[in-house]
């Protein structure tokens, strides 16, 4: 797999994910190829318009790997979806299942950009296929946040899509004008500018913080939840694999597949 | 003396190729909005606007006293002779690209507006020299319009999301493609590029678009911008460190230029958004916050209008050109 792998750009809008999103889940109970290398027909809803097409060529460049292409016959016409990070190259052959959903999820999610423009941004987190060199990790200095959640909830519930504010976000770092999905949008729903749920700042680098590792080498946060961890529990115990968090509610549902996001300063 | 020093960096701006990251004060610009004419600096242009300021995408240089730059909300904005002035555009969307055959005709972009909403779903809008009209015909676009380019005014391509338009004159064509269209142009009707996100650089010889061969790099590979300036002498932008330009050149083979720069004790890795020529030799490009230049043989990279901005697009015409960007940013070089 080639290094410059986990540096992708991110044009897509959330409401590109909005209004394709029975479509989109609808692809999750079926293995994404009918065969080998042909898109399954359950996708076919969503090939069959203009933006669906885009949507599932994020989600394809997000699951599956740069060495594989698939293809889609809609109408006669041929289209061709590129792999490109390969978190769930599983998808090809089975459904895709909840850590599947997550690591996919994740990935969308901090490609959308709020101001439709493209930037180049670093993905890092406890996958196989977000590791980094030392040259990514020289350039994309400046830590945004991390994404997680589920964009195939089922349809009578919203879209579980949720961000922490990164260290280079709080700091107010000028490389991340145009990226501010994970920065907050100040009102009291605790949404950020692009509309998920705010989790607070991600590290112990702000008063309440949602996640409740951070790997020095990886340089990504883990185990992040939906909202900030009790304040209580800050110094040291959120910090501290000993602590089981059993008298705190919001620490119970905890978000494996998270990815951190950096932007080059 | 020291009042004027501070006069020159506010109005004056950057000279390259130094690179002059604290000049910052680039919304401040002079009384009658325009800069001076200083040739081989970029100055700033004072944008009409109130706050919030508009993040403007698109700019297009008819000529040295006829430019269009559009943006968020709608923005319109034309520079005559004297300064900026705003057109009504009766439109709330996110205008994202601009193109003009002439004064009189006058092409714009726009994302498409959300779902669920009672917006018509078209976004291209059209100056016909004294308003703008949403064009609503049959075949009219839809989706996003990231780029548009034209070798006349009855040969026009819009690109966006993943679907690409093309306007004879007089009837739209739509070329369904994948992937998410960035960046069209070309040299001629027979001679048009496009480039974009989970698509190869494509190219359209008169009959429908197909891959390029040989592929600047992995099919996955994001590619910002494209520029033709002749059959072996194309450029493309991505984002692969130490690799952010790519020229197909007369070896019919892809060769990489690196837009990477120190700038204010940081290492920073430029991918151009736009690029606009003087000349094969003479390429600026801007993306970022960082403005490129190249000279026929490397990149230079500068920051001229500070860190805090990011630059969207630039255009050049008339030994003139013009870079847009976040906060109504609007620079300005005579050269």
């Amino acid at each position: 797999m080639q290094t410059t792998n986990r540096i992708t750009a991110n044009r897509i809008t959330a409401n590109r994910i909005t209004a394709n999103r029975i479509t989109a889940n609808r692809i999750t109970a079926n293995r994404i190829t009918a065969n080998r290398l042909t898109v399954n027909g359950a996708a076919d809803d969503l090939l069959a318009t203009a933006d669906g097409r885009e949507l599932f060529s994020v989600l394809v460049a997000c699951a599956i790997p740069s060495d594989i292409t698939l293809e889609a016959d809609v109408d006669g016409t041929t289209f061709e979806f590129f792999g490109e990070i390969g978190l769930t190259p599983q998808w090809l052959h089975s459904p895709l299942d909840r850590e599947g959903q997550g690591w996919v999820s994740a990935c969308v999610f901090a490609k959308i950009n709020a101001h439709d423009v493209t930037v180049n941004i670093s993905m890092r987190g406890p996958h196989p296929a977000l590791a980094v060199d030392s040259i990514e990790r020289r350039f994309f200095s400046v830590e945004e946040g991390a994404f997680y959640g589920n964009m195939f909830t089922p349809l009578d519930q919203p879209i579980l899509w949720i961000a922490c504010r990164g260290a280079g976000q709080a700091a107010g770092e000028p490389g991340l004008i145009d990226r501010v999905c994970a920065n907050p949008d100040g009102a009291p729903q605790g949404l950020t500018q692009c509309g998920f749920f705010f989790a607070g700042d991600c590290g112990d680098f702000g008063r309440e913080f949602a996640c409740e590792h951070f790997s020095e080498n990886g340089e990504f946060y883990q185990d992040c939840h939906a909202s900030p961890i009790e304040r209580k529990h800050h110094f040291p115990e959120a910090f501290d694999s000993s602590y089981d968090g059993k008298d705190d509610h919001r620490r119970t549902n905890v978000f494996r597949e998270v990815i951190t996001t950096y932007v080059i300063p | 003396m020291i009042k004027h020093i501070l006069l020159t960096l506010v109005v004056g701006c950057a000279t390259f190729p130094d690179p002059v990251d604290e000049v910052t004060d680039y919304e401040l610009a002079t009384t009658d909005g325009t800069c001076p004419v200083a040739s081989g600096q970029w100055c700033t242009e004072t944008a009409p606007v109130s706050s919030p300021l508009p993040l403007l995408h698109g700019v297009f240089a008819i000529a040295a006293n006829n430019v269009f730059a559009v943006g968020s909300s709608g923005t319109i904005l034309h520079r005559d002779s004297s300064a900026w002035s705003v057109q009504p555009s009766g439109t709330g969307l996110n205008l994202l690209s601009v193109w003009a055959a002439s004064a009189s005709d006058v092409w714009v972009g726009a994302e498409a507006p959300p779902s669920g909403t009672n917006v018509p779903p078209q976004t291209l809008f059209h100056f016909n020299g004294t308003a703008w009209s949403l064009i609503t015909g049959a075949g009219a676009p839809t989706t996003d319009i990231n780029s548009v380019w034209g070798s006349s005014s009855t040969d026009v391509w819009f690109v966006g999301s993943t679907v690409a338009t093309h306007w004879d004159g007089a009837a739209f064509k739509q070329f369904a493609l994948t992937g998410t269209l960035l960046s069209v142009s070309g040299t001629g009707p027979t001679d048009v590029w496009l480039a974009g996100e989970n698509i190869q650089l494509q190219h359209f010889a008169g009959a429908g678009w197909s891959p390029f061969s040989p592929s600047p790099g992995p099919a996955s590979q994001a590619l910002f911008t494209v520029l033709p300036l002749g059959a072996t002498d194309v450029w493309v932008t991505d984002g692969v460190l130490t690799k952010e330009t790519m020229h197909f050149g007369a070896n019919k083979t892809w060769t990489s230029f690196p837009a990477d720069a120190t700038i204010g004790g940081r290492l920073t890795s430029t991918t151009f958004n736009g690029l606009a020529p003087r000349s094969s030799t003479d390429v600026w490009g801007a993306g970022q916050s960082r403005v490129g230049h190249w000279d026929g043989k490397a990149w230079t990279i500068a920051q001229p209008f500070g860190a805090n901005v990011s630059l969207q697009s630039i255009s050049i015409a008339a030994g003139n050109g013009w870079i847009v960007g976040e906060n109504a940013l609007i620079g300005h070089q005579a050269f």
